[in-house]
């Protein structure tokens, strides 16, 4: 066969192709134009959204479905099936990191320490991007439509294409194996290094770029859902506290988040010519300011709508209502305006001059009342209570209060100006932030998770004994470990190495007991998922936290 | 429903299980044996020093003479350590990146990146590497990969002295890389003139 008859044979297949391609657009295109003039007939704008609320059923349990589906319920599935699964990937991360830290010269890591390097970058970037900021958008989308009674849930074709971003670039992160650390400093971002643990950081750049296309389209599609799509019965001024906490939240998200954005798109251009972030035509500190502006908001975003949550777990085991609504509510709305304020204290020895640091120590400072009355409101809710119930929710809830104080007391400490020359880069910082992210993101979020128990797991109960358990030994081993950073770190022992001088292995070692004991914890948790889901459904599907909005409801332990 | 006993829970914790080890292994595997052992020590042995100054062009890598752009082949002997004068000669980006291998190669090692090297022409910058790996090697911009490629032939012989020469741009053959791109453009000729035909 001569290459023209080749030729004539191919153009034919692929003309045909492309006419039975083109038959296809058409007919689909339209169809969607029917079926786009009955949603709207029926007053729907997405069109998705109205034939699943017309055939398709919701679904309120862990499994496939609620991937293809796109009400909220099953986007806030997605989020929490994420959320837990990268929780257990970068807590993986963490355990060996500690583990490797036993001697003070790198054991496991020996003579490719910058395999600790990946760890501690995966570990941070998964647990506040997947765990924190996916737990609490998960927890958003699944309860806010029953909290708010909401009228219409049409957005969910943003929803869904903004969580699919989202996960591929998580994917995308991980399989980076990225060794910048989790704020993205160049020039070692920018330099695909000689060692290939660095050599996808354009992969790392990208996949950032996108988890924050992701939750930007979703954040902005809750304040949507909070604002207007809420019940007339609901006015503003009586939300849940949640609703509040979720509101400053995205707000807060969509305000700070478009200055890292952009400069990881500057980054993104600094790979191919680099004059954004090089010393010769700007300074790579231009990018740590840029980053921290969204850095300080992100660690706020991971723990405001944890109080909000508590102040909704708080009163199902107390039996009284929040001490104080409108000072609750006037504390998280404090907390955003500060939170965007306070960014320089992470770069108080960068050279900004006394003048900024005396700025930004005062408004970290300034960050304590807010907090103070969060913390004396939860104390008050629980002294004028007549008899509290120590379920393992609220033991949950008590213990993160614990630790919120001794991780702010510890991180109002080191916006001292003295002090954070001596504090900075140590892990006393690494124990403030273990203290709260441990006690509230993580706590609050496995509160949540045991009170939607019997909704999630389609009326199963988990068992009360392994939940016990895995309370008992998160609190203990998160104290132990935290503790013993806190300490070493303020006689100095830097964060961020994989290896350490002698006289800091004490410090390590109770570490690495506390570390291997909260990994221990949470085995509890996955055990308790193949106990549960090895008995049979026996109650409702309703659960406590959303009894009040929707049917009575049963207590979620058995 | 509520018949499931093996239900899709069971598969959601055995999900975690399998990605919390997958996750752990794929980071624990990531290659850090410093590029197949390009990265060396800073003492490492060597034998004597020679200092070559390279024009960075996108044209094509200047030795000695300023724009002829001939991405000059040297060959050297084992155990001799370069250093590099990297000179800006034009405005753009470039790197000195080597490899121990004919042609460009993933494991390679960037001695002169591109934020070391600023885009002001006559910037210099100086990084050395000892060359002891016998065999051809490769030095190329990451940015100009196809114009600005050369060779580094490492001898086994230690007696003879080591004196970079110079070779004319066509002694070093034709890229590989060029060679498919240029079957494949003559096949792409062949065709039109098929069809013309």
């Amino acid at each position: 066969m001569s290459t023209t008859d080749y030729l004539i044979e191919v153009s034919v297949t692929i003309s045909i192709i492309f006419l039975i391609l083109f038959f296809i657009y058409y007919k689909y295109n339209s169809a969607k134009s029917e079926m786009d003039s009955v949603a709207e007939k029926n007053d729907y704008v997405d069109t998705g959204s109205y034939f699943r609320d017309k055939f398709g059923g919701k679904t309120k349990e862990i499994g496939i479905k609620p991937f293809l589906l796109n009400d909220s319920k099953s986007i806030g599935i997605r989020y929490i099936i994420t959320s837990i699964i990268f929780f257990f990937i970068a807590g993986t991360f963490g355990v060996i990191m500690r583990v490797s830290l036993v001697e003070p010269t790198p054991t496991l890591f020996l003579n490719r320490t910058v395999i600790y390097d990946v760890l501690t970058t995966q570990h941070g970037i998964l647990m506040i991007y997947m765990w924190a900021l996916g737990s609490a958008l998960g927890f958003s989308y699944y309860l806010l439509p029953s909290f708010l009674k909401v009228k219409k849930d049409s957005m969910g074709g943003y929803s869904s294409a903004a969580y699919w971003i989202y996960l591929l670039g998580a994917i995308f992160i991980v399989l980076s194996r990225s060794s910048t650390r989790w704020y993205f400093y160049p020039p070692l971002s920018i330099n695909l290094n000689p060692y290939n643990a660095g050599s996808f950081n354009w992969l790392a750049v990208l996949g950032m770029e996108m988890i924050f296309v992701g939750v930007v389209i979703a954040a902005i599609v809750v304040i949507k859902m909070i604002i207007m799509d809420r019940d007339d019965s609901i006015k503003i001024e009586q939300m849940p506290i949640f609703a509040w906490a979720v509101l400053f939240t995205l707000i807060m998200l969509v305000a700070s988040a478009p200055f890292f954005m952009l400069g990881l798109a500057m980054t993104f251009y600094d790979f191919f010519n680099p004059i954004f972030f090089v010393s010769s035509s700007s300074s790579p500190l231009s990018f740590a300011e840029m980053f921290w502006i969204w850095g300080h908001p992100i660690v706020y975003i991971a723990v405001l709508p944890q109080f909000g949550l508590i102040y909704e777990i708080m009163p199902k085991f107390t039996g009284n209502k929040v001490y104080s609504y409108a000072s609750g509510v006037l504390a998280l709305g404090l907390l955003m305006p500060l939170s965007e304020l306070v960014w320089g204290h992470h770069l108080l020895n960068s050279g900004f001059g006394i003048e900024w640091g005396l700025f930004f120590a005062t408004a970290s400072f300034v960050v304590v009342i807010p907090s103070a009355i969060t913390v004396f409101n939860y104390i008050a809710t629980l002294w004028t209570s007549t008899k509290i119930r120590m379920t393992v929710p609220m033991l949950f809830v008590v213990n993160g209060i614990f630790d919120f104080i001794i991780g702010g007391i510890t991180g109002v400490i080191q916006s001292n100006l003295a002090l954070n020359e001596v504090l900075h880069g140590t892990y006393w910082v690494t124990g403030h932030f273990h203290f709260i992210f441990l006690g509230i993101t993580t706590g609050i979020g496995f509160a949540t998770i045991y009170m939607l128990f019997p909704s999630l797991t389609n009326g199963r109960k988990y068992n009360v004994r392994l939940a016990y358990w895995h309370f008992t030994l998160t609190a203990i081993g998160s104290f132990i470990m935290s503790m013993g950073w806190t300490v070493g770190g303020f006689y100095g022992m830097p964060r961020f190495v994989a290896g350490y001088f002698a006289r800091f292995q004490a410090f390590q070692d109770t570490a690495i007991l506390g570390g291997v004991i909260v990994g221990v914890a949470q085995l509890f948790f996955l055990a308790n998922i193949f106990v549960t889901y090895s008995k049979k459904p026996s109650i409702s599907t309703n659960n406590a936290l959303e009894d009040a909005y929707n049917l009575p409801a049963v207590d979620g332990g058995e | 429903m509520a018949e499931r006993t093996f239900s899709q829970g069971m598969i959601f914790g055995i999900v975690i299980i399998v990605l919390m080890f997958g996750g752990l292994y794929y980071m624990l595997s990531a290659p850090t044996s410093l590029n197949g052992g390009l990265l060396e020590p800073s003492n490492t042995p060597y034998t004597h020093t020679i200092n070559v100054t390279l024009y960075a062009n996108a044209l094509g890598w200047d030795y000695g003479i300023k724009g002829d752009h001939t991405n000059p082949t040297f060959n050297i002997t084992a155990g001799t350590r370069i250093v590099f004068t990297v000179i800006e000669d034009d405005t753009a980006p470039h790197t000195l990146t080597i490899a121990d291998s004919p042609s460009e190669s993933s494991t390679h090692l960037t001695l002169v990146t591109t934020s070391q090297l600023t885009q002001i022409i006559g910037h210099k910058v100086v990084a050395s590497y000892v060359f002891n790996k016998v065999g051809t090697w490769t030095y190329w911009c990451e940015i100009h990969t196809t114009t600005m490629v050369g060779k580094i032939n490492v001898i086994a012989s230690a007696n003879t002295s080591a004196i970079p020469n110079c070779n004319s741009p066509h002694s070093a053959g034709p890229h590989s890389q060029n060679n498919n791109l240029d079957s494949f453009f003559q096949f792409l000729l062949d065709i039109s003139g098929a069809i013309i035909a």
